[in-house]
């Protein structure tokens, strides 16, 4: 058969993508081990059957097309919206995308058994762990080294292109600065501490006698729920009525040109006929001599507000007062006689800057990297037992258990909380814990909306799904795969 | 390492039954099986199709549990991963990956084995001159011929220089060419020191290397013994000369009548070979350098497998010693004495009319034109000998080495 002459420039081009397998290979001849040495040569082989079968190249097309689609969004039309939205739909279609393609990689496990590759294989001194975590390694770095592409996709097209829009307005601009790209950590109000005012509560209904007629009293759950009472009263501000809010541990840049948020949202009992709130929010303590910055307001109500105040009205001791008046600060306008309301702890929260949009991007990806170790291990688990259709589809059954599982939690749950009983709520019961046994929780692991939001993805949240999804999860599913693997005939083939 | 007299491979009672999804009882594939394989032996394992061939050396690669009785190999239980890195193995059907090419899949196989990379270089190298697809090396495997295909599993069970070969029907596939080469090969690898287990249903194949044999049938051993006492008939004498005319015949009957009391059974003149003759026809087509992107003659085989290591390797293992220490226990050390070469230097040396100086590493590159005597001329006594022997000799090449462009498939 003729070959082709221009081979010879296509081999040298190939040259420059494989440079990182070639460099890997280097280093594991120079200083690999036993272990290391199969370990790579398995997982090198699984990224060239990707590449080769041009699976990898196939999800690399869908996944530019995927940015070209998410980047072409308008959103509610303003620059930060836009840049939001491609953040939120880039993210999730990655991770999704590359959640299918861990699950088809694994179908070169399947394929080995069934053509049975896996004869030769398994006569070379190759212990059966190593070859199956050699596989997983391979997956788990495609997946990676498509993540990273993804990644800097992602935070180039937010920072340099989208973010060079020009804004709609200076809100628009402020927004997109300090509120999308930007990593800020979120800190709630610290409570009032009640307990003297319960304390004398209680002892006055005591005195009253209010308590005699109560059969099976408890003074603790009395005095807790009085401090309900107390906590909810306090969070009711009626009209011409102000509230301090205190934050500690506002560890921010307190220089001058930097800036600190509030974030809350205001409940009403009556709602006026525009709808709009008007009150005053006052960061600032003159006591510890900090800046005072005022900002009049008019607000939808029920929805989530972000007001800015330059960062020193932070004392020195980081910690900030927040002074909130129901009073309708715009001369001409009527004020309205309504009580409003911040409801649980997050109604009234401080955000500032702990870091930036690209260490958030990365903490966010490590967390989609996480979900797609998990995967893969799973799909190598069930490659390990069935052939490939069926493999594949327990994967992805697993995949949308662990997407669905707070859904199907909360709708078991209320189902059981609305009087399901006898054997139905035994049935549901067992089938809301087993759940929780065979597949992990992934919308406990989303970082997507904090990082479309500027709000920081944590350093330790990321530990923790790599703790729960990499090292319980995949650990697990690969040490099931392993058992499988060790006790079966490799020579006999799964249908 | 084990003593020698320990034998390579031992088996007990060796059973297999296959069970069907019920847990039932199916197949006996192999029945009560002992098997003893002593160091050095090629031994044939014979029988029809389904006669529990596979099944026996599946389970001495731990590929198979047995249902009962034991195995042992090199002293140890199959399932020992150390053991098989001693262990060279070819299944009945090349499983190769067709999305690698022949390099890679060499090279896949030799990273299994630990082997550092120089080391891999070169013994791949050396196996695809050996097996003859030195310059289909970078074609997608998959674009293979099942014969092509079979050289490259020849190749890859040989990566490691196994101290023990399991050749699952090697010459399935394979062209008369390739099945004469493959039993050359066998015949070397033995002559060095090798053990190799060979399964097969081509009785020509095994009757002409095999040292010892057994026969399968339904799983159970029917005959054993070394190959030469099986066949021998004690009751015929076989005697060839030149053409005898009849009347010569005749007084060769009544001397035999007269002498001895003996009849002549049987008076015939033979014919050649079909093999004879197909690879008298391809050794022309080769002289006469007609283009193929099939395989080219192959060459001799790589002085790493086996016997007694050249200066060169020497050095170089040292060498890679040095660089990577771990490596060393990743080879086992050569076995067999330094006359175990010669036999395959024997038939080299023949066909390469001017002498190369003894040092001198295995010609990888084809022998300059100018060298070579037409075929016809070196035809040595032996016709048979004679066809191999041309077969191994490499063509008139280009000599910058590059492919010819055009095919003859």
């Amino acid at each position: 058969m003729a070959r082709p002459p221009k081979r010879r420039l296509t081999e040298t081009l190939a040259l420059v993508p494989t440079a990182p397998l070639r460099a890997v290979d280097f280093c594991v001849d120079a200083y690999g081990g036993r272990a290391l040495r199969c370990l790579w040569a398995v997982a090198r082989q699984t990224i060239a059957e990707a590449v080769r079968m041009k699976l990898a190249i196939f999800f690399l097309v869908l996944l530019v097309l995927t940015f070209w689609a998410a980047s072409r969004t308008e959103g509610d039309g303003t620059v930060s919206g836009r840049v939001q939205s491609f953040v939120t739909y880039s993210v999730t279609s990655a991770g999704v995308l590359l959640a299918v393609l861990s699950i088809f990689l694994s179908r070169s496990l399947s394929d080995e058994l069934q053509q049975r590759q896996i004869l030769m294989l398994m006569s070379k001194p190759l212990p059966r762990w190593q070859f199956l975590l050699g596989k997983w390694a391979g997956i788990v770095l495609l997946d990676a080294v498509l993540l990273a592409v993804t990644g800097l996709g992602v935070y180039l097209t937010a920072t340099q292109y989208l973010a060079r829009q020009t804004p709609l307005n200076d809100f628009d601009a402020g927004k997109l600065r300090f509120e999308v790209l930007t990593a800020r950590h979120a800190s709630p109000f610290v409570l009032p501490d009640f307990t003297r005012e319960v304390n004398t509560l209680y002892a006055r209904n005591l005195e009253e006698g209010v308590y005699d007629a109560i059969e099976d009293f408890a003074p603790l759950v009395e005095k807790d729920r009085l401090r309900k009472y107390l906590d909810g009263r306090w969070r009711n501000v009626p009209v011409g009525e102000e509230r301090y809010f205190e934050f500690a541990n506002v560890l921010c840049d307190r220089s001058e040109d930097s800036a600190i948020q509030i974030r809350y949202k205001a409940q009403a009992n009556r709602y006026p006929p525009d709808e709009i709130l008007r009150t005053q929010w006052i960061a600032g303590d003159r006591q510890k001599n900090t800046a005072i910055a005022a900002t009049p307001r008019r607000d939808v109500i029920g929805r989530y507000h972000t007001i800015a105040f330059p960062a020193d009205t932070v004392a020195p001791d980081h910690t900030l007062r927040v002074r909130f008046i129901n009073v309708n600060p715009y001369a001409g306008e009527p004020q309205y006689d309504n009580r409003l309301f911040f409801e649980g702890p997050r109604g009234v929260e401080v955000l500032f800057q702990v870091g930036t949009f690209g260490g958030n991007l990365v903490r966010a990806l490590v967390m989609v990297q996480c979900k797609l170790m998990f995967l893969a291990a799973v799909a190598l688990m069930f490659a390990t037992l069935f052939s490939f259709p069926v493999a594949c589809f327990c994967s992805f059954i697993t995949y949308l258990l662990a997407g669905m599982r707070q859904f199907i939690e909360d709708a078991l749950g209320s189902l059981e909380a609305k009087g399901a009983v006898g054997l139905a709520r035994a049935v549901i019961s067992v089938m809301v814990d087993a759940l929780g046994y065979v597949v992990p929780n992934f919308a406990r692991y989303n970082p997507v909306e904090l990082l479309a939001d500027g709000r920081n993805v944590t350093l330790a949240w990321a530990l923790q799904s790599v703790v729960y999804l990499v090292a319980i999860g995949a650990g697990v599913a690969l040490l099931i795969a392993c058992l499988f693997f060790y006790r079966r005939e490799v020579s006999e083939v799964s249908v | 390492m084990p003593s020698d007299d320990l034998p390579v491979i031992q088996t007990a009672g060796l059973t297999k039954i296959f069970k069907d999804f019920w847990w039932r009882n199916r197949v006996v594939a192999v029945d009560a099986l002992n098997l003893e394989i002593r160091r050095g032996e090629v031994f044939g394992l014979l029988g029809p199709n389904g006669s529990g061939k596979s099944t026996t050396i599946k389970m001495l690669l731990g590929l198979l549990y047995p249902t009962r009785g034991r195995i042992s190999v090199f002293g140890r239980a199959p399932t020992d991963v150390a053991v098989k890195s001693r262990i060279g193995f070819l299944p009945e059907e090349s499983y190769l990956y067709r999305f690698l090419n022949a390099r890679e899949t060499l090279d896949y196989y030799a990273r299994l084995f630990r082997l550092s990379g120089p080391i891999r270089q070169d013994r791949i190298d050396r196996l695809l001159g050996m097996v003859g697809l030195e310059h289909e090396a970078k074609r997608r495997v998959g674009e293979y011929s099942k014969g092509m295909a079979r050289r490259i599993g020849i190749a890859q069970a040989l990566i490691n220089d196994p101290e023990l070969l399991i050749l699952d029907e090697p010459t399935a596939g394979m062209d008369p060419i390739g099945t004469r080469q493959i039993k050359d090969l066998i015949r070397d690898l033995g002559k060095r020191g090798k053990t190799i287990l060979l399964s097969s249903h081509l009785l020509a194949d095994v009757e002409d290397v095999c040292d010892r044999v057994t026969i399968l049938y339904g799983g159970q051993q029917r005959a054993a013994g070394p190959t030469s006492e099986l066949l021998s008939q004690r009751d015929l004498t076989q005697i060839t000369t030149e053409k005898l005319p009849p009347e010569a015949v005749e007084e060769v009957r009544e001397l035999l009548q007269r002498t001895a009391g003996k009849r002549i059974l049987e008076v015939s003149s033979p014919s050649d070979k079909l093999e004879t003759f197909f690879l008298r026809i391809v050794a022309e087509a080769q002289a006469a350098n007609i283009t193929t992107s099939g395989v080219r003659a192959a060459g001799e085989l790589p002085d790493f497998l086996g016997g007694k290591p050249s200066a060169e390797q020497v050095i170089e293992s040292l060498v890679s010693a040095a660089r990577a220490p771990q490596r060393i226990e990743a080879e086992p050390a050569p076995t067999s004495k330094p006359a175990a070469q010669e036999p395959a230097r024997k038939v080299i040396e023949q066909l390469t009319s001017p002498p190369k100086p003894a040092a001198t590493p295995p010609p990888a590159k084809p022998a300059p034109a100018q060298e070579q005597t037409p075929e016809r001329e070196r035809k040595p006594v032996k016709a048979d000998r004679s066809v191999i022997d041309s077969l191994t000799k490499k063509p008139d090449r280009p000599k910058n080495g590059q492919t010819p462009e055009t095919s003859s498939d």
